[in-house]
């Protein structure tokens, strides 16, 4: 039977980037909270320099991410489908997926808050694409900026501004929002690699600069800085150097008193009562069900995590999943256009030393993104953030030859003893907008171990999306050849999913008939609902996420701490 | 297969010297056991085809026939594979270069003669600005990422 436990203030599902997060503000405010995580608690020693345990098993995605992968198909007349050993995008532990995160640390620009309406004042409504549904969020840089600001002092984020207070420094980003101040600790060191794409960017008469990393080129608020040793993704780190939840907020959170951790357990459902208010959850931990009452209910996991729960918690009061009276939940699902924009080039005769320092170690580019540029006669809008990074792997190396060279054998093995370690690549995350007919919901076939259904994407990229990236593929073979590479090859654009960029499916607006939860995260139909992270998200925008969904999980949080009595009465 | 994937040859060592077969038996006792059937199934297949082709099973070819037959498989052009002949050659030539080119701890990658041919100079804990340079030769460091101490006892599989 189920066990009843005692009630609290919050329980927060999920204590990766956005819930453990949110534990802190939360916690800090005097509130008693239950951060309840699938995942163990884990430390510099599960780190291991492995790219078998870590980029190819995703070995910390063995509690629950990889036993309910989702499934995924292009549009809504095929079935969708998944590979034989499929992994999930995300990890299980305490600081989730901000421990084995890429570490590009961004601000999203003043233009991704306003996408549609900026759009329709300078082109014309006719410019917003056929069937997008792309809305402006429910707030603008400007009221996010302070908790930016709070986020990157608290994490000693990396970078090199450049917009303090209007001053433009063409040695940052000369595209960026506003800030207040510069950032906490100068950019991580540049390798030869980054030299050698920043002067070729010049060359093409773009703008680059070093690209803001969430870890410490310094050491910072008593956490050590980076040692550049070459296995940064797919994993935590092994000095503390990198931004994670579990070093940073869920320690000081627990510090308090107020938080419990919950760890190894899954929650099952959102329970509410027949008004309609949420009671609580119910989750399973070492094959028994508890359910712990709540005042408010926070979803912090990842977005198909999210979106799954909420599909799955029928009841009375939502007969077609939580908060979906509406029937928005799952709508204007979004993915970042992954590995859509990847030109390799071979940079023959040249040593890269590319093995070694983070994916956070890159040279950036903006010209290339949002509206920094005129899309009259192009046919898209939107664009992405270019970048050119460190940190490959040897099996990743392995794989990257040219198409003309046959990928095994004796030719194959001639080719990588002459040549490995002299391939590179730029990419950019490319913006890509919502659509009427791409979005998530229950797989009707394809259950997990414990016998309920996974979440089911629905998804492809539209002219708009193809259009911008094979634009962009044009920009960036410019940029690698001007760094010397003497032969390109590429993939053509392709949708990827799942993937560790998801963004839709719980989306935050004005307008119950467009948007599931308001501009404080709150659900329009629940009243005690709070929502974080990407399924949030009303645009990409061109570049990474997460500290993005940090920078809102927090303003949510101390919303609900502030405002607690009139939310919970 | 393994050995005309990665063969022993004038460039070094291969496949046989990397014991990628060891990595490849161990994982699919181990993490990888879901390829478990789709190998059951590709290896009669793969026979099936090279006795249409050449009228031996696969082992019994010259290397020459041996390649022909990977060579139709991964062009999707061998017939009475499932799904398809691509596909399987795609899933054997993925767990080889695993083996080859992953940490010796999970069984291939024998005296880090993989990482040599990629040019790895193994996993450091600390990497100067120097070895980030362009046409640097870094220092090496070439051992098992559980050798450090750190690492020891630390869980490998599933």
């Amino acid at each position: 039977m189920t066990e009843r436990l005692k009630p609290v203030d919050v329980v927060v599902v999920g204590l990766g980037a956005a819930g453990g997060t949110a534990v802190w503000p939360l916690a800090q405010a005097g509130l008693s909270v239950v951060g309840i995580e699938a995942g163990p608690r884990v430390n510099e020693k599960e780190y291991p320099f492995d790219e078998i345990r870590n980029d190819l098993r995703d070995w910390m995605g063995r509690f629950k991410a990889n036993k309910e992968v989702p499934t995924s198909r292009r549009n809504a007349s095929q079935v969708a489908t998944r590979p034989v050993g499929a992994t999930g995008p995300m990890m299980n532990a305490v600081g989730g997926t901000s421990i084995h995160w890429m570490t590009q640390s961004w601000r999203y620009l003043p233009w991704n808050f306003k996408t549609r309406s900026e759009t329709i004042k300078r082109y014309g409504a006719g410019a917003v694409p056929p069937g997008s549904t792309v809305s402006d969020w429910p707030f603008d840089y400007d009221e996010l900026e302070p908790w930016y600001d709070k986020l990157e002092y608290r994490h000693g984020v990396s970078g090199q501004a450049g917009n303090v207070k209007g001053a433009i420094d063409k040695r940052g980003n000369i595209f960026e929002g506003e800030r207040k101040r510069a950032y906490p600790n100068p950019p991580l060191r540049r390798s030869g690699w980054n030299d050698l794409t920043a002067k070729a960017a010049k060359d093409v008469g773009v703008h680059p600069y070093p690209g803001p990393t969430g870890i410490r080129s310094k050491p910072y608020a008593g956490l050590p800085a980076c040692t550049y040793c070459g296995f940064c993704g797919w994993t935590g780190c092994y000095t503390g150097a990198k931004a994670q939840t579990n070093l940073h907020f869920i320690p000081q959170a627990q510090e308090t008193k107020n938080l419990k951790v919950v760890t190894l357990a899954r929650v099952l459902e959102v329970n509410v009562d027949d008004q309609g208010r949420a009671t609580g959850v119910t989750y399973l931990r070492n094959g028994k069900t508890y359910f712990q009452p709540a005042k408010v209910v926070v979803l912090g996991a990842y977005t198909y995590e999210n979106v799954r729960l909420m599909l799955l918690s029928t009841s009375k009061a939502y007969p077609n999943g939580l908060s979906n009276n509406h029937g928005q939940v799952g709508q204007h699902y979004m993915g970042h256009g992954l590995g859509s924009t990847g030109i390799n080039g071979w940079f023959r005769g040249r040593r890269l030393n590319l093995y070694s320092g983070t994916i956070g170690q890159f040279t950036a580019i903006d010209d290339w993104d949002a509206d920094n540029f005129d899309h009259s006669g192009l046919g898209f809008i939107g664009g992405g953030m270019a970048s050119a990074t460190m940190e490959r792997k040897p099996i990743a190396t392995a794989n990257a030859v040219p198409p003309d060279v046959q990928n095994w054998g004796s030719a194959w093995k001639a080719w990588l003893a002459q040549n490995a370690d002299s391939v590179a690549s730029g990419s950019a995350q490319m913006e890509t907008l919502s659509y009427e007919d791409n979005f998530l919901d229950l797989d009707p076939v394809v259950k997990d171990d414990l016998g309920r259904p996974v979440c089911r994407i629905t998804f492809d990229l539209k002219d708009n999306e193809v259009r911008a990236a094979l634009w962009m593929q044009d920009k960036i073979k410019q940029w690698m050849t001007a760094a010397g590479a003497v032969q390109l090859w590429w993939n053509p654009p392709a949708p990827t999913s799942p993937n560790t960029h998801a963004f839709g499916g719980a989306r935050m607006g004005h307008d119950p008939d467009s948007s599931v939860v308001n501009r404080w995260q709150i659900s329009h139909e629940v009243p005690n609902l709070v929502v974080l992270g990407g399924a949030t998200f009303p645009t990409t925008a061109g570049r990474n996420p997460t500290e993005t969904i940090q920078a809102t999980s927090w303003r949510a949080a101390d919303h609900v701490a502030r405002r607690f009595a009139a939310i919970t009465g | 297969m393994l050995e005309r994937l990665i063969p022993s040859d004038g460039t070094g060592p291969g496949a046989k010297e990397a014991n990628v077969l060891r990595y490849v038996d161990g994982s699919l006792a181990g993490d990888l056991n879901m390829f478990r059937a789709p190998y059951a199934a590709a290896l009669p297949a793969i026979d099936a085809y090279a006795t249409a082709k050449f009228g031996a099973a696969f082992t019994a070819l010259a290397p020459a026939q041996q390649d022909a037959v990977l060579t139709d498989m991964q062009k999707n052009q061998a017939t009475g594979f499932n799904p398809t002949s691509a596909a399987v050659f795609a899933m054997i030539r993925t767990h080889a270069v695993q083996g080859m080119f992953g940490d010796p701890a999970h069984g291939g990658n024998v005296n880090f003669v993989g990482w040599q041919l990629v040019r790895f100079p193994g996993p450091r804990l600390v990497i100067p600005a120097r070895d980030q340079r362009l046409d640097v030769v870094p220092k090496e460091h070439l051992s098992s990422t559980y050798s450090y101490s750190l690492f020891k006892n630390t869980a490998r599989r599933s």
